[in-house]
């Protein structure tokens, strides 16, 4: 009678663990990024900028290749000092990145999707002025 | 430059955006070519052979490397409409 109780308690005790467990699996916060997945995402993000401004900027290359964008032209000066501000902007970024320096990486990163999306509308404009 | 995201299959993937960008900028510009192909060719080679398994810590630390050359041909391009 006595083992039976005992052996009763312990199931008892070893499922109120097990509840216990389990609710606390089920109420415990979502696991917050770690600094290296916050900044790995950052890594994979600043790629795909360097991707883009590669592409654009050869666009920008083709372009005054073939004679759209007139060598001495305003756009052509407009052209190429926004290319340099954003290429400037961008090792910025991959410096802030470098030393782990959150906000500026972001700040900078910012820039120079404001400063891609600038460029894409000249060249949009360009690109129909000859059509 | 960072290592811990580019290790993975997704980054390698990523990576080959860069390259196909890359190879846009390759077209035509034969001294260019010279300077970055085999930085290109070498991130596909170690793509393929990577493709059913995780990279080495050596393919990691490569493929860093490499995108380094790739973001070097960014600066040189950029140079050089400046400079046209």
């Amino acid at each position: 009678m006595l083992r039976r109780t005992f052996d009763y308690s312990m199931a008892v005790l070893v499922a109120a663990i097990m509840l216990f467990f389990a609710l606390q699996g089920c109420t415990a916060p979502a696991p917050i990024p770690s600094d290296i997945d916050k900044f790995g995402k950052l890594d994979l993000a600043l790629q795909q900028t360097e991707t883009e401004v590669i592409g654009l900027a050869t666009t920008v290359d083709d372009l005054i290749t073939t004679g759209v964008i007139k060598k001495g032209s305003a756009t052509h000066n407009e052209v190429k000092e926004l290319l340099g501000d954003i290429s400037n902007t961008l090792d910025a970024a991959w410096a802030a990145f470098n030393a782990k320096d959150l906000t500026n990486l972001e700040l900078n990163r910012n820039t120079v999707r404001t400063l891609l999306l600038e460029l894409r509308n000249i060249l949009d404009a360009k690109v129909k002025e000859g059509n | 430059m960072s290592t811990e995201k580019i290790g993975s299959v997704a980054a390698v993937v990523e990576l080959l955006d860069l390259v196909i960008a890359v190879d846009t900028f390759l077209m035509n510009r034969e001294q260019a070519q010279a300077k970055y192909k085999p930085t290109r060719d070498r991130v596909v080679e170690i793509y393929l052979a990577s493709k059913d398994r995780d990279l080495t810590e050596a393919e990691t630390k490569e493929l860093t490397m490499l995108r380094n050359t790739l973001i070097d041909a960014r600066r040189a391009l950029v140079q050089g409409i400046i400079d046209s």
